[in-house]
């Protein structure tokens, strides 16, 4: 084969199904990953500059961070809260710990005001000052248990804790304008985050940091004889957990410019590696020494979840079996060997088995791929109308770059079988059963394959000659659909393509492929409307975060 | 009160969205509210007398057009009427359009904006009033903007200056720096506008059931483990 043809991106027709997206892991240019590795390049630095809590966790702690470009805080606010009141649901309360990030100073002034905003959380109002607004909630069994060792003067014991995997979880990560904050594009032109998601994913890895310093603290209140402090190896058993639901669904939708960046980054990283006519011997090493990393991770990733344990233990069989084929086949030694394993994959490995060797075949490839983090910000999504297009180029690019939508009958009911909705209780998108659910006809705009369709259908008895400008004046409820056919064009990776309303929707797939784009492992879904996972287990804690350590955590393992 | 920009832009476009504006028009008009505001030009009242006004009809996004280059919008808002002519003025192949009776025309700034590219670019004017926008140059405020225009008005809108006597009243250099001085500050908004606004969003949320309670997407009740 040519390097030419190894550097042929996949179609968006084999990409973009959600059974596929709902099959990635993370990669090296998950945000969680990048994050820590520049962070460690650039040699920022984490100061705590205050920890005024008392023997219950209750009060405030004070995180510095300094970057070459300026200074974030990240505020922590410890509470107490009853049995009763603990929930990860959105619509809670009261939580244990609420969290701001912050480019204000930390004086008394700005603790002040945090402090009678951030722990009302949505109910609250921040300023522009403050990136990001999060709170958590501990895991207690798991909390209570390493505060329990740590007073005893003893290390929690992997197996007795890797399979939870974090102290805290937080319940909502807020960025980007809601409830006063600075709007994204007033935080990427403070000159410290360039990339998507990256204060979030900095807030997240401070509240993790707190978690380690909060059951130290309690350990010590509680056996200031005997009490020790987590040591960076136990840190690492710990990332913060996650409850994620429908709320995050309808992002990707929404933002096609973004999913079609972060998708096209993946997908030419993957290419890029394919195109590599040999592997050295430190590479082949290094990807032999990952793919046994992830095995020994799948084997202590477990779900209640049937489909997915499912898909884990096949993943338990067929990674291992194909890693000794690809030892005994000499594989690695041979011309384009990344693109002979993948080509093989096909054929041996699950859809999950074979995204999972796409995220292990980049590992070893920083070189090769890393400055592709830069290509994964839109700095501008606006998707723009072309008015001098004729209907007949409108047609013929709804027909190339739909095609996939076109194939449904969307009379059928059970293609119209859902609706998504925000709910007036919850203020979140929901979906709804159409034939038996109120609100229909209040549905949220993102049916792009039906919408596709009927666009489609409306322009079949025009004048081919009009233009798209004549077309929307005279039927302007067809602008959206247009604007995003059109904005779309080129961006191939910008839409999911599959019926988002049918019966066999399975949203769950929705958010695992953003939280995979995040970093996140262990996804663990309690129904197919909401998931749980870890971020940040297996990364080094700050005081450990050193340009090595930094690149080399994915798909941790604690038991093997 | 202060909101941001982000709040700005979403809850315009599921006022509009409430209000019944077709698929479209309401993510251009929200934007386009945002657009204005975050430049120190008063929308929230017009995008509410448009919303108030409309009635369904989609007519009112297609005033009546007596030729190529003339139309009646019969004192319909800019706001419902503005995205279509703005794409016809992008096509034409006269100067300009010019339309009688349209109300809010500012609203049809922040709309050109988007269909500016490459070579073409904008100008707007009524009356007194108007503005210049270019994909690279950005938008200039020409003309006296100290008081908003009540009542409809003729609007010229093409793709060359159909009134270049009007002087220049805020460079894009300025227009610029209101849209940075809002993103850190935040937009004052008066809270009567801000509360109607609110309520035309709040017709886009579907009360609770016994169903959508009992498929909850998030966590049940309690998570003590």
């Amino acid at each position: 084969m040519t390097q030419a043809a190894a550097l042929s991106l996949r179609a968006p027709a084999t990409v973009m199904r959600l059974e596929r997206l709902g099959s990635f892991h993370q990669t090296r240019l998950s945000f969680m990953r990048s994050l820590l590795r520049r962070m460690a390049r650039e040699g920022w630095s984490l100061t705590r500059e205050g920890f005024d809590l008392d023997g219950r966790g209750v009060g405030t702690a004070v995180y510095a961070v300094r970057t070459p470009r300026g200074s974030v805080r990240l505020i922590a606010f410890g509470h107490e809260l009853a049995a009763e009141d603990r929930t990860d649901r959105v619509i809670a309360e009261r939580w244990d710990a609420t969290f701001a990030l912050t480019t204000a100073p930390g004086d008394d002034a700005t603790l002040a005001r945090l402090a009678a905003n951030v722990p009302l959380q949505e109910a609250g109002r921040c300023s522009p000052k403050e990136l990001v607004l999060s709170r958590a909630n501990k895991s207690l069994r798991m909390f209570e248990a390493v505060v329990a060792d740590l007073a005893a003067g003893r290390q929690p014991k992997p197996q007795a804790v890797s399979a939870i995997g974090y102290l805290m979880r937080t319940t909502a990560v807020y960025g980007n304008g809601k409830y006063g904050l600075s709007d994204l594009a007033h935080t990427f032109g403070g000159g410290i985050f360039s990339r998507p998601f990256e204060a979030e994913m900095l807030s997240v890895y401070l509240i993790r940091e707190f978690s380690f310093d909060l059951v130290a603290h309690l350990a010590r209140a509680r056996a200031p004889e005997t009490a020790v402090p987590l040591s960076p190896a136990s840190k690492r058993l710990f990332g913060i957990g996650n409850a994620t639901g429908l709320g995050m669904a309808p992002f990707l939708i929404g933002h096609p410019v973004l999913l079609h960046r972060w998708i096209a980054a993946r997908e030419t990283a993957i290419a890029r590696v394919r195109a590599l006519e040999g592997s050295d011997a430190e590479s082949r090493a290094r990807f032999l020494e990952i793919m046994a990393r992830a095995i020994a991770h799948l084997a202590e990733w477990r779900t209640d979840d049937a489909r997915l344990m499912a898909r884990i233990e096949t993943l338990r069989r067929e990674i291992p079996a194909f890693r000794a084929w690809l030892i005994e086949a000499k594989v690695l030694e041979d011309a384009y060997p990344w693109n002979a394993l993948l080509e093989e994959s096909a054929a041996r490995l699950s859809m999950e088995g074979q995204e999972l060797l796409n995220s292990l075949i980049l590992e070893p490839q920083g070189e090769v791929i890393d400055d592709l983090e830069d290509s994964l910000a839109a700095a501008d999504e606006t998707l723009a109308l072309d008015p001098a297009m004729s209907l007949g180029g409108l047609a013929d690019l709804i027909r190339r770059h739909y095609a996939w939508a076109l194939k449904t009958d969307y009379q059928a009911p059970e293609a119209q079988h859902f609706f998504w909705y925000v709910s007036e209780e919850k203020l979140e998108p929901r979906l709804g059963a159409r034939a038996s659910e109120e609100g229909a006809e209040k549905e949220m705009p993102i049916a792009m394959a039906r919408d596709a369709a009927r666009l489609l259908a409306a322009l079949q008895d025009l004048p081919p000659a009009m233009s798209v400008a004549e077309f929307l004046f005279q039927h302007p409820g067809y602008r959206r659909t247009v604007r995003r056919a059109q904005g779309l064009a080129g961006r191939d990776y910008g839409e999911i393509h599959d019926n988002l309303l049918g019966a066999d929707l399975v949203a769950v797939d929705l958010l695992r492929c953003k939280l995979a784009m995040f970093g996140a492992v262990k996804f663990d879904p309690k129904s197919d409307r909401w998931t749980r996972i870890a971020m940040y287990q297996g990364a080094p804690a700050f005081e450990d975060l050193d340009p090595g350590t930094a690149g080399d955590w994915a798909f941790p393992a604690f038991l093997a | 009160m202060i909101v941001t920009l982000n709040e700005m832009e979403r809850t315009c476009q599921k006022a509009l969205r409430g209000a019944g504006a077709p698929p479209g028009i309401d993510d251009e008009g929200g934007a386009a509210a945002a657009w204005l505001e975050a430049r120190g030009i008063p929308a929230l009242g017009g995008l509410l007398a448009a919303m108030a006004a409309w009635d369904g009809d989609p007519s009112a996004c297609h005033p009546e057009r007596s030729s190529a280059r003339a139309f009646d919008a019969g004192g319909r808002s800019a706001v419902f009427a503005g995205p279509g002519l703005a794409g016809l003025a992008a096509i034409a192949e006269a100067p300009y359009l010019e339309i009688a009776g349209l109300t809010e025309p500012r609203f049809l700034i922040p709309l050109a904006k988007t269909l500016c590219k490459d070579e073409r670019s904008f100008f707007i004017s009524w009356r007194h009033a108007g503005a210049r926008i270019g994909a690279d140059s950005g938008v200039a405020l020409l003309g006296d903007w100290s008081a908003p225009p009540p009542g409809a008005r003729r609007v010229r809108i093409g793709t060359e200056c159909p009134d270049e006597e009007l002087p220049l009243t805020c460079g894009a250099a300025e227009v610029e720096a209101r849209y940075r001085d809002s993103l850190s500050r935040g937009l004052p908004v008066d809270e009567n506008l801000w509360r109607k606004l609110a309520a035309y969003a709040h017709r886009t949320l579907v009360p609770a059931s016994a169903a959508s309670r009992a498929q909850g997407a998030g966590s049940q009740s309690s998570d003590n483990e």
